[in-house]
């Protein structure tokens, strides 16, 4: 990774767009602390570089990984309170986190006691996203959650981010997807080969001749 | 529901009760069963406290390394400092929880088999330097004085307690916040780290909390027999049998290991009585044919006999219903 300059501001949805192997998970699990940066990581204000994931994650940050990574034998329930479960405040707000969750998520609320290894894959993003939300973080971070889904389901749960993000939570999306993307973010960033090349407003990138050919095949 | 509990309950309190009725009856009668219970109920902690260090995930075979710890570390300071046996005792577990807080932050990035070939290599690696030592008494063992006066019944109430106590925090950790985490772990470290779970420290608690049972059942064990010798108490039986009767009774639950190892036991003493020749034979076919057809183990099959039921019912008492 080199001349990564990312700044995602209190409230938005800013999306870090690029091609397969160009760096965007990388770029995330050098955020959560997975991988030990090299430069530096700030978060309110503060330094994270260097810390412990699970710190990382109490202070706020969520994390909704590639490829949703649910316990295929552990109910729905049970991964909601799971994901309340170790973050200071979290734990005694759940009940509460977990109505505002099945208010948005109604589906998850008819499965609670379903194991989350025999439910769809739609329903898999939408606990994994449920799983992260359960923390009340104040930032989440969201890996290609539209890998493997049916666009209809994509678009359920692009708005479901929105709706979230109207709420005031910000959000940091990685995706392949970049038309939906785009159009959803406020803001957006452009990465290739470990580089980010383009930043801009979601509109702006959409209309960047650079972006139309590479991205939108058009 | 809450009939079910109290039913539940009754059946708990039934067999509590059985258990500390039982020496008094049997002291008189069979005194040779009294030792078999004591020998199952050592096996039963030996099985739920391995057990509760695998659910981070972490298949030890060094469970014989604490159980040796807690022998000879109890055996030396009552014979070589004169201390007493309880206090031993203590000494013998808290020095194998010690062990293993260091063993457990040597082996955080093991996974696997490769955990259980360290894990065995520690052993291994105990075993044979007590053999050399003139201080352990070397390969000849240690005489080890007895136990509350060598009297059976109140020796086989204390081992009661202590599997009281293991199944109590066993209870807790499948009940509590805790479950969660030690679930995660298993499943996925990254993700867990990544929910806010501290992975090395439960790993490592996992790891001492196992070690502290093993430790003190070790220990009693020495006074309990009167004699140690290496090859006897860190042998790789006690590590294989500690991993066994999880497996066999239901891993990552309370009942299973306990119900695995007082099954594995009493079926070998029948055996042992009945087939006099060959019966370990008999004893690993039985073995292989659980592991290979009921994969959850005992308690699985219960659970699975239990929903079967619970779905027929339904199916009878609301057959529209959704």
């Amino acid at each position: 990774m080199w001349d990564v300059r990312l700044r995602v501001n209190p409230g938005e949805i800013v999306c870090l767009v690029g091609a397969n192997g160009a760096g965007k998970t990388t770029l995330l699990r050098a955020i959560t602390g997975v991988l030990p940066p090299r430069g530096e990581v700030a978060f309110e204000g503060r330094l994270i570089t260097g810390r412990p994931t699970a710190a990382i994650a109490r202070m706020g940050i969520a994390h909704v990984p590639e490829g949703r990574q649910l316990f295929p034998a552990m109910s729905v329930r049970d991964h909601l309170e799971l994901g309340a479960a170790f973050v200071p405040g979290a734990w005694e707000r759940r009940e509460k986190t977990t109505e505002e969750i099945f208010t948005l998520f109604p589906r998850l609320h008819e499965r609670q006691h379903q194991l989350a290894g025999t439910m769809s894959g739609g329903e898999q993003q939408m606990l994994a996203v449920a799983r992260a939300l359960m923390a009340r973080p104040k930032l989440l971070l969201v890996d290609e959650p539209s890998l493997g889904l049916a666009p209809v389901l994509v678009q359920t749960l692009f708005r479901t981010l929105q709706e979230i993000n109207r709420h005031g939570l910000t959000v940091l999306l990685v995706e392949q997807n970049v038309r939906q993307t785009l159009q959803m973010a406020h803001r957006g960033y452009v990465i290739e080969n470990g580089r980010i090349v383009l930043e801009g407003t979601g509109s702006e990138l959409l209309a960047n001749e650079h972006v139309k050919v590479a991205y939108l095949g058009l | 529901m809450s009939g079910r509990q109290a039913v539940q309950v009754l059946a708990l309190a039934v067999v509590l009760v059985a258990a500390v009725a039982f020496p008094f009856w049997a002291n008189r009668t069979q005194p040779y069963y009294l030792q078999i219970a004591i020998n199952i109920i050592s096996f039963a902690i030996l099985a739920l406290s391995w057990d509760m260090l695998a659910r981070t995930g972490q298949l030890s075979l060094a469970h014989a390394a604490f159980y040796g710890l807690g022998a000879y570390t109890s055996a030396l300071v009552t014979t070589r400092m004169g201390l007493p046996i309880f206090l031993g005792m203590l000494l013998g577990s808290l020095v194998a929880v010690v062990v293993a807080a260091g063993l457990g932050m040597l082996t955080l990035r093991l996974r696997g088999i490769y955990f259980a070939i360290g894990t065995l290599a520690f052993s291994e690696t105990l075993r044979v330097v007590t053999n050399q030592l003139r201080f352990t008494g070397g390969a000849t063992g240690l005489v080890v004085p007895p136990l509350l006066g060598g009297q059976r019944v109140p020796q086989y109430l204390l081992i009661l307690a202590v599997l009281l106590l293991a199944v109590v925090v066993s209870w807790m950790v499948n009940r509590s916040r805790w479950h969660f985490a030690f679930t995660a772990i298993r499943t996925n470290e990254a993700v867990a780290g990544a929910m806010g779970v501290d992975v090395v420290r439960f790993k490592v608690l996992a790891f001492m909390i196992s070690a502290f049972f093993a430790g003190i059942t070790g220990a009693y064990y020495a006074h309990v027999f009167l004699f140690i010798s290496p090859i006897e108490v860190y042998s790789l039986a006690v590590s294989v049998g500690a991993l066994v009767a999880p497996i066999f009774g239901g891993l990552y639950t309370t009942a299973g290991p306990i119900l695995g190892a007082v099954v594995l036991r009493v079926g070998e003493e029948i055996l042992r009585s009945t087939v006099q020749r060959g019966y370990p034979i008999i004893y690993g076919l039985i073995l292989a044919l659980v592991i290979l057809y009921m994969p959850r183990g005992l308690i699985g099959v219960w659970a699975s006999v239990k929903s079967g039921l619970a779905t027929g019912r339904k199916e009878t008492r609301e057959p529209a219903g959704p």
